[in-house]
């Protein structure tokens, strides 16, 4: 079975030119390779590189060493090589996003917010709209907020509004940086039925999930950071 | 675990398309001073990128030589026609260069007085263009005005009003009317947000960013603010001295910056 994401020996550091020009190591030669219908947990103390991995295979932090190899159209494209307009399109999509934080066009609606990755597919604004609509419906943000901007949303609300927005376009490669760190129990239980429902559609799904019963839940591989990522 | 099919991998770096416009070894002196050294980068069509630096980085000399204002001292620019075939800015004769800027670009400034005219009506100023590329039909170019101006979320009930009566936010909406009223490919935005108020620019910003995709406008704007920049851009070039220090896609850049002065540059930002 060829894996959707297939990272091989990777190395991330970085050099902090201001502060004495320091290097820190984090990712010293990581594989992993992730199939369809997966979903692995990316474990290990803060701070030993879980968020660097995503962002590596995102686009986001640029690796000394490795290949970053994700599939987009039948095809492995190597991310750290590979031209920005195919990045770009990589983005668009193939691999959805969820951070940590919300990060968005102040005063726009979050219905809009959640519509526009779906916007930039090329999806009429109608149908992206009916989509984010039942996406937040199913995250449990009432209709009565759509209309409003997120940023004056509640930490948890805003953290199931940025998951909406990673989820509207059904891209194969879904990655998730604490997605539930914010959410109360329940919360956390529709989020696992969105992943599930993701894994059941084929997407490679890589998340660092702080919550352990959480992890256990909707994971189906552990991959340990630390141990991994540090031989030399 | 099976190594993927050696042939189905994709050759790296190779673009998807052909760029719209290509910038190479763009050098502007000013007697001795240099404002601008050898900057290259090509822009493809519905793309946006945004031009960061300091004040004298040399962010607004670039715009004003790549968006036909001024001309360089070396280098060419070249600008991919609706045909397809290529025109170097500067060796191509005036009066094309003129349409040029008056059908294909819209260049958008900072401050709206230096954009509309300010004793030509609200409605004059957007049609204005259109005049300028042979519309005679008075009532058809009202009419598009009009269609531009609601678009923009200019009360319409204003077309025949001066742009001094407008507030500085409208102002700044008309000045976009009157550009894309040609339907144009590439917009230049010198600090299109700078001059106005936080909630006011907050709309403008998503208003500017509806209209780059639903129009497939690609963009270059330059701005001292990053926040606006990773609102806008897809790719992000920081200037220092008349240089360019770092280019990438705009996350890349603010979240890995590699160079000393980006790193410098980022870290700097309050964090609100």
């Amino acid at each position: 079975m060829t894996p959707i994401v297939d990272i091989r020996g990777l190395v991330k550091s970085f050099c902090l030119h201001n502060q004495g020009g320091i290097t820190i190591p984090v990712l010293r030669g990581l594989d992993l390779a992730v199939n369809a219908g997966e979903c692995v947990v990316l474990s290990g103390p803060s701070g030993v590189g879980k968020s660097t991995v995503l962002r590596c295979i995102y686009g986001n932090y640029k690796p000394q060493a490795g290949v970053v190899r994700v599939r987009h159209d039948g095809r492995m494209v190597d991310v750290v090589t590979a031209h920005h307009r195919l990045v770009a399109e990589l983005r668009r999509r193939t691999i959805g996003y969820v951070s940590q934080f919300l990060r968005v066009v102040p005063r726009v609606p979050t219905l809009d917010v959640v519509a526009e990755p779906l916007r930039r597919t090329g999806v009429p604004a109608e149908t992206a709209r009916a989509r984010a609509g039942d996406l937040l419906d199913r995250l449990a943000i009432p209709e009565r907020l759509w209309q409003l901007a997120p940023q004056t949303f509640s930490g948890g609300e805003q953290q199931r509004v940025n998951i909406a927005r990673g989820l509207a376009v059904e891209a194969p490669v879904l990655l998730l940086d604490e997605p539930t760190s914010a959410l109360d129990a329940e919360n956390r239980s529709r989020i696992a039925a969105v992943i599930d429902e993701a894994k059941r559609r084929g997407a490679a799904v890589i998340g660092i999930f702080h919550d352990q019963d959480f992890a256990a839940a909707v994971g189906t591989r552990r991959f340990d950071v630390a141990a991994l990522a540090r031989v030399a | 675990m099976s190594a993927p099919d050696a042939d189905l991998v994709e050759p790296a770096g190779r673009p998807l398309d052909a760029p719209l416009l290509s910038v190479r070894g763009l050098t502007k002196r000013y007697s001795s001073r240099i404002a601008c050294r050898d900057v290259t980068f090509d822009l493809w069509p519905g793309e946006v990128m945004a031009v960061v630096g300091e004040s004298g980085a040399g962010k607004t000399t670039l715009l004003n030589c790549v968006s036909g204002q001024i001309e360089p001292s070396a280098g060419e620019i070249l600008f991919t026609r609706r045909d397809g075939s290529t025109a170097d800015l500067y060796r191509i004769p005036e009066p094309e260069r003129r349409r040029l800027m008056r059908t294909d670009w819209g260049i958008i400034h900072q401050n709206p007085r230096d954009g509309l005219r300010f004793n030509v009506s609200t409605g004059g100023n957007v049609g204005e263009r259109l005049m300028a590329i042979g519309a005679r039909n008075y009532a058809s170019i009202r009419g598009e005005a009009i269609q531009w101006l609601d678009r923009l979320e200019v009360d319409t009930g204003r077309v025949d009003d001066l742009p001094a009566t407008l507030s500085g936010g409208m102002q700044q909406r008309v000045q976009i009317a009157r550009n894309l009223i040609t339907h144009p490919r590439l917009v230049f935005m010198d600090e299109p947000t700078g001059g106005l108020d936080v909630s006011v620019q907050a709309r403008l910003l998503d208003l500017l960013r509806s209209l780059v995709t639903e129009l497939h406008l690609a963009a270059v704007i330059v701005t001292h603010d990053l926040a606006v920049a990773r609102l806008l851009a897809d790719r992000l070039m920081v200037m220092r001295g008349g240089d360019v220090v770092e280019l990438g896609l705009t996350d890349q850049v603010l979240d890995d910056p590699q160079e000393p002065y980006t790193q410098l540059l980022v870290s700097s930002v309050l964090q609100i």
